[in-house]
């Protein structure tokens, strides 16, 4: 018993340090005072802390994913997984986490805001956001998602002098909070579908699980498809459970029409929040989603392959508008964060492409990773460009309006290469990485079927190449009307030059972790996320070995 | 040290070099200027902020009409403020003399060990397995496999083989030589960094374009060079002259990459891959043998051509923009208008050898198409023919060096097209030495005269500028193949090739070879022509520059020293006559090299070359020795002479590329613009724009940023995900 426990607590090692983290970085902040050097001393806790965590969650990518033929490693009574999905994802989390904090030292200073108490809140909505990727059971991502929400809500809100911050606090909260019922409602939808389906078909409720753990809805899912009755897969219950629940995540991930808090919401939190929040919920959301899907509608099992069918339409629908709104609107916005925003948004939507095609067997894996890489570059480019925001700030302010960054190359050489980098990545041009998480995301669409979709995601993202290539005429092409000879610095310059140079080497060298192509390298390749498994309920824990 | 990482620390050198004066150089060359007055957040700074160098700012810098208009059209110094009281452009800004030294010393400093470890590559490639060294490969992207093509599957690797591995030794010895050259040449410019910055980027590519073990990585090469190309050319952007040369420069290339871009793709359908060597590789047996199956000798282009011709054609026709070539060498003399380093280095050892280079690479594929290799060989000699009638009458120093760079790789085209690749690259490697030292010491006479260029205006310098007089002379006898220097013996083979052509292949003929023949007779002339007009006769120069003349500092005489060493001995790495094989024996089977079949005939031609040599040499002194002012005849007699006429017309090819190509395709394009462009398709993305901004107008209401309309939105995008959702169940059950 305590060897399990221990095993427990090793596969969930990630998010346990940095929960600990954020405790730590409490109390050290309880003592008398806010002088620079206890700011300096909680900054590099927290930094060191993350950067333990990430080399920590290293182990469990060799974990094995769960998938035809490979049970699942899962813990706590089957409420949580380990594998290398879960792990890549904690990972990203983990540098998501660490650039946000990085950039905000000199912003908070300036601002006179509590580090201690920012710093905890960032760790601990970022542990939410790694257990909504490690969850196996509807609930805990349901738990994760709060853990994830409740600290934004707080963070968007953290400049509570400032009237932007607190009316972009409240509209995040209430939407969000409206959001969440939605996903609760299915979550409940789909645990009577469940149990429904358990009694008629003569299955005995497994003692300790519930009907909204994933390893039972998969078995069930399975055994009902078998058992020549209707498939679960096939009761309306189960498919508008299944809707609200992708309603619920679509909210997080702004995707259209979930989308309106976004602009609002990025434009009025602190920058660093903005930055952190553009990130870290979409990693968490498409995280649960990528995972939810696997298990619900599985594509890898051939018997229950057309599962994901009657949300085809829906996701092609959702991802169509997405990519659609959130470049056309992109285009009209003077200021930055709402561009960024809008962007963001249309990022999204070729990311929910790759989900959308991870649900057509055949395609599934590849656009799995295709998924993976996108946001892991996403995460550099987006944060980096918001890291150039705070970078070139000074005085409690910040440059918001386009414009201003008129003439930026004369006077900021390598800010300006910087931003460039960023503007090219986002806007998908060779060779920063941008560019190949597009082509990886949009060559597992063809290969799903998807031509359409990603043909018009393709003529659709040259729209964006015109609001990314405005910030580059202006900075190299104008003249300058504002002095950028002192600025910020500071931690937001190392965030943004790292993120740079990252952008360029993933652009250059994608074979990392997070490539795809590691998966097709290896005959062996594990997917990443699989199909209902045929193991016995309920699911074995066994005990991990962190050697592949 | 990993032999896998050593071939990337090469590029890598140049790149930092490129990477520190990019974005540090500017700041180190210049003096600090005044400090900006900061004031709060979002305060418009009235005044520009930069009074130093940087693109924009070249108002402040008007062309010089007297400049202009007195015939110094490709005065370096002249136009951007360079030597003492002379002009006083620039004078306002300072350099800082010690980042000068900084900013120059990294950038060669960095070459010269790219040089270093260059040399290391070329004792590792002798001992290597096939004499190849790849380096670890950088997955890039990878495509699967979709509509009958094969998967993509790009990587970034590098390959140096014996053919690499000479160009390495080229591109990194000579350009540091022309960099240390630099340091001295540019030190009165203002854009000292961004010449550098520049500098070190072309090297970068280049060394990528030859060291690449794929087209992919070579390509990425070809077109760095062809940008940095660019930039150089337009080295000095406040004389339109310079500028409109770079344009020609890149929209010449242009075409000459679009037909390399076409024979990639068609090497990609046929190959499946952009491998050179390897399992499989474009240029391996295997591959070949592949691709030949895949269709490669049958595939029906308008009806007859094979791909195995029309392959090899377009590589060439890629070549010919890349080493002005017919019909595109008309961007090679315009290009003088860079700074004369930069003509040296780029456009006469390095870069325009780049497409000698691709055809050595990939004579695999040029051998299997005799038909394609006879139109190279052609074309070669008639550019090196057409190219030297030209130079004969030209009267600016630095154009006659231009249009003999041309002549020169029309010899080795001629090589090419007679399938003796290792000799081509055998000139290829002379000529670097001595067209490096003829350009140098060309800017050796220019920057000793304070930008002039025209040798009209020169004479009897010999006495005033003696190292660069004896290094010039040096490098004119080289080129002319006097007997036992390095033209000599690199010429000879190419003549000797064009004659009979390598053992069995039957590309060779005496017309090639006589056509040859009268060039080289032409080159002896016009290089002691230069020689004649710039340091002997009367002096024909005003007494300002007069007071100016001086003799250019070590930085530049010790390259001029070098070079002329390797002009003299340079050709002894390959002379058959009297015995060394070294050269040949170096680069063996990468370029597919046979043996001569010449027989005894050799020694008859090696004696006919020398004759002529040393005769037209003799004969061109003479003449020009009897004539003081350093002309033959006068200008009425040179106007009533139709041949004269005809050549200082040069042939008339650029007013008829103006003619038929530029204007048409002006009107065409105006045309196009007035019919189609701001009809249809200003109309589409008018209307496009339109369609979005009402778009955008249309949804912008949803953004009133009231809560209670966002949860409504939300509200009805819930039905429509469920009620879509239970309709596409319904779908699917049916």
């Amino acid at each position: 018993m305590n060897q399990s426990v221990l095993t427990d607590l090793q596969a969930l090692i990630c998010p346990l340090v940095v929960i600990v983290l954020g405790m730590i970085v409490l109390l050290l902040d309880l003592g008398t005072g806010d002088g620079p050097a206890r700011r300096r001393l909680i900054y590099f806790v927290s930094l060191g802390g993350l950067v333990a965590a990430a080399l920590l969650a290293v182990a469990n990518t060799t974990i094995p994913n769960a998938g035809v033929g490979v049970t699942p490693l899962t813990h706590f009574g089957g409420g949580m997984v380990a594998d290398r999905f879960g792990g890549l994802f904690c990972i990203v989390l983990c540098i998501i986490a660490g650039l946000a904090i990085t950039m905000s030292d000199r912003y908070l200073e300036e601002k006179s805001l509590n580090s201690g108490e920012y710093y905890a809140l960032i760790l601990f909505s970022t542990s939410g956001a790694m257990l909504m990727a490690l969850a196996y059971d509807l609930v805990n991502i349901f738990v994760g998602l709060e853990i994830l929400s409740v600290a934004l809500y707080i963070l968007s809100g953290f400049a509570r002098r400032e009237r932007r911050s607190e009316e972009s606090a409240v509209k995040y909260f209430l939407l969000g909070s409206f959001a969440s019922g939605f996903l609760l409602y299915g979550m409940a939808l789909i645990y009577g579908a469940v149990g429904i389906a358990l009694k008629n078909t003569g299955l005995l409720q497994p003692t300790g699980t519930s009907f909204t753990n994933l390893g039972v809805i998969a078995r069930t899912i399975q055994e009902s498809a078998e058992t020549g009755g209707a498939p679960i897969t096939a009761s309306p219950l189960f498919i508008a459970g299944v809707a609200l629940l992708i309603v619920g995540l679509a909210f997080k991930a702004a995707i259209v029409p979930f989308h309106s808090y976004a602009p609002d919401v990025y434009e009025g939190a602190p920058t660093p929040v903005t930055a952190f929040m553009s990130a870290a919920a979409k990693v968490g959301a498409f995280a649960a989603l990528i995972r939810v899907f696997g298990i619900l509608l599985p594509a890898d099992n051939a018997s229950i392959a057309q599962a994901a069918v009657p949300f085809h339409a829906v996701l092609w629908g959702l991802a169509a508008a997405t990519i659609v709104v959130g470049n056309v609107l992109a285009i009209r916005q003077t200021n930055i964060k709402r561009m960024l925003a809008y962007s963001s948004i249309a990022h999204a939507g070729y990311i929910l492409v790759g989900v959308l095609a991870s649900s057509v067997p055949g395609a599934s894996q590849n656009a799995k990773d295709a998924v993976i890489y996108y946001l892991f570059t996403y995460t550099f480019m987006n944060l980096g460009a918001f890291a150039m925001v705070i970078w070139l700030g000074r005085d409690g302010g910040e440059y918001t309006s386009i414009a201003d960054y008129a003439g930026l190359a004369k006077q900021q050489p390598l800010a300006a290469a910087a931003m460039a980098v960023f503007m090219l990545s986002l806007a998908g041009i060779p060779p920063a990485a941008g560019f190949l998480a597009k082509l990886y995301v949009f060559t597992s669409a063809v290969q799903a079927g998807l031509t359409g979709l990603a043909v018009l995601a393709l003529v659709v993202s040259v729209i964006g190449v015109y609001y990314y290539l405005n910030i580059i005429v202006a900075m190299y092409f104008r003249d300058p009307v504002n002095d950028f000879s002192s600025v910020r610095a500071g931690g937001a310059r190392a965030a943004a030059l790292l993120s740079a140079a990252a952008t360029l080497l993933f652009g250059f060298i994608p074979a990392g972790v997070f490539s795809p192509t590691i998966q097709r390298d290896q005959p062996t390749a594990q997917p990443i996320l699989g199909a209902a498994e045929k193991s016995p309920l309920p699911p074995a824990v066994a005990v991990v070995s962190p050697q592949p | 040290m990993d032999p896998q990482a050593l071939p990337w620390l090469v590029p890598l050198c140049p790149l930092i070099g490129f990477l520190i004066n990019a974005f540090a150089g500017a700041r180190l060359t210049k003096s600090p200027r005044p400090v900006v007055e900061t004031g709060p957040l979002a305060t418009a700074v009235t005044a520009a902020p930069s009074q130093n160098t940087g693109p924009s700012d070249g108002s402040q810098y008007d062309m010089n009409p007297a400049v202009i208009a007195s015939g110094h059209d490709a005065a370096p110094h002249g136009a951007t403020g360079g030597h003492g009281g002379h002009s006083g452009h620039g004078a306002d800004v300072p350099l800082d003399k010690g980042g000068l030294g900084i900013v120059g010393g990294l950038a060669t400093a960095l070459v010269a060990l790219g040089f270093v470890l260059s040399l290391m590559l070329f004792q590792a490639v002798q001992t290597a397995a096939d004499h190849r060294v790849l380096s670890s490969a950088i997955q890039w992207m990878q495509v699967p496999s979709v509509g009958g093509m094969p998967a993509l599957d790009l990587s970034f690797r590098l390959l140096v083989d014996p053919l690499s591995s000479l160009m390495l030794l080229i591109i990194t010895g000579v350009g540091t030589l022309i960099h240390l050259y630099s340091m001295g040449y540019m030190s009165h410019d203002k854009g000292y960094a961004r010449y550098f910055t520049y500098l070190n980027l072309f090297v970068f590519f280049m060394l990528l374009l030859v060291m690449g073990s794929n087209f992919l990585v070579m390509f990425v090469g070809w077109e760095g060079v062809g940008l940095a190309s660019y930039l150089l050319i337009g080295y000095f952007y406040e004389r339109k002259a310079a500028t409109d040369a770079g344009k020609k420069a890149f929209i010449v290339n242009r075409i000459g990459d679009a037909a390399l871009l076409i024979a990639l793709f068609l090497i990609f359908q046929f190959f499946g891959t952009f491998e050179f060597f390897g399992a499989g590789g474009v240029l391996t047996e295997e591959g070949i043998a592949g691709a030949l199956g895949n269709g490669y000798g049958s595939y029906a282009f308008i009806g007859t051509t094979a791909a195995v011709t029309l392959v090899p054609l377009l590589l060439f026709l890629g070549a010919a923009g890349k080493s002005a070539q017919i019909p595109l060498y008309v961007w090679l003399p315009d290009a003088m208008e860079g700074p004369t380093p930069v003509s040296a280095l780029i456009h006469a050892a390095t870069m325009v050898t780049g497409g000698v280079y691709l055809l050595a690479r990939t004579h695999a594929l040029f051998l299997m198409s005799p038909l394609t290799l006879t139109i190279v060989a052609v074309i070669g000699v008639t550019t090196a023919f057409l190219a030297a009638t030209i130079a004969l009458v030209q009267n600016d120093i630095k154009k006659v060096l231009a249009y003999s760079t041309v002549s020169q790789l029309g010899y080795m085209f001629l090589a090419c097209g007679v399938g003796a690749f290792g000799v081509a690259m055998f000139h290829v490697t002379t000529h670097a030495f001595f067209k490096a030292l003829l350009f140098l010491g060309a800017g050796s006479v220019i920057h000793a005269m304070d930008g002039e260029q025209d040798m009209r205006r020169m004479g009897g310098l010999r006495a005033k500028l003696p190292i660069t007089f004896a290094a010039m002379l040096v490098g004119t006898l080289a080129i002319s193949g006097f007997p036992l220097l390095a033209g000599f013996w690199s010429k000879d083979e190419i003549l000797l090739s064009a004659f009979a052509g390598p053992a069995q292949n039957g590309l060779g003929s005496p017309w090639l070879w006589l056509a040859g023949f009268v060039v080289s007779g032409m080159t002896a002339f016009y290089m002691m022509r230069l020689m004649m007009k710039t340091f002997f006769g009367t002096a024909r120069y005003d007494g300002a520059t007069a007071n100016y003349l001086h003799e250019s500092p070590a930085t530049m005489t010790l390259p001029l020293i070098v070079l002329a060493a390797l002009s003299v001995v340079g050709g002894f790495l390959n002379a058959p006559a009297i015995g060394t094989h070294y050269f040949t024996d170096f680069l063996g089977e990468t370029v597919g090299e046979r043996e001569l079949n010449a027989g005894g005939l050799g020694t008859t031609l090696l004696i006919a070359s020398a004759a002529l040599a040393i005769a037209v040499l003799g004969i061109t002194f003479a003449l020009y020795n009897r004539k003081k002012a350093g002309e033959l005849s006068t200008d009425a007699q040179k106007q009533r002479n139709l041949l004269w006429r005809v050549l200082d017309n040069k042939w008339g090819v650029d007013q008829n590329y103006d003619r038929i190509f530029v204007r048409p395709g002006k009107r065409g394009a105006m045309y196009l613009w007035r019919t189609l462009d701001v009809r249809v398709f200003d109309g589409i993305v008018n209307g496009t724009a339109g369609l979005v901004r009402g778009l955008g107008e249309g949804i912008k209401g949803w953004q009133s940023g009231y809560v209670r309309s966002y949860a409504l939105s939300m509200l009805v995008g819930v039905v429509l995900v469920v009620v879509a959702s239970l309709i596409g169940l319904g779908v699917s059950l049916r």
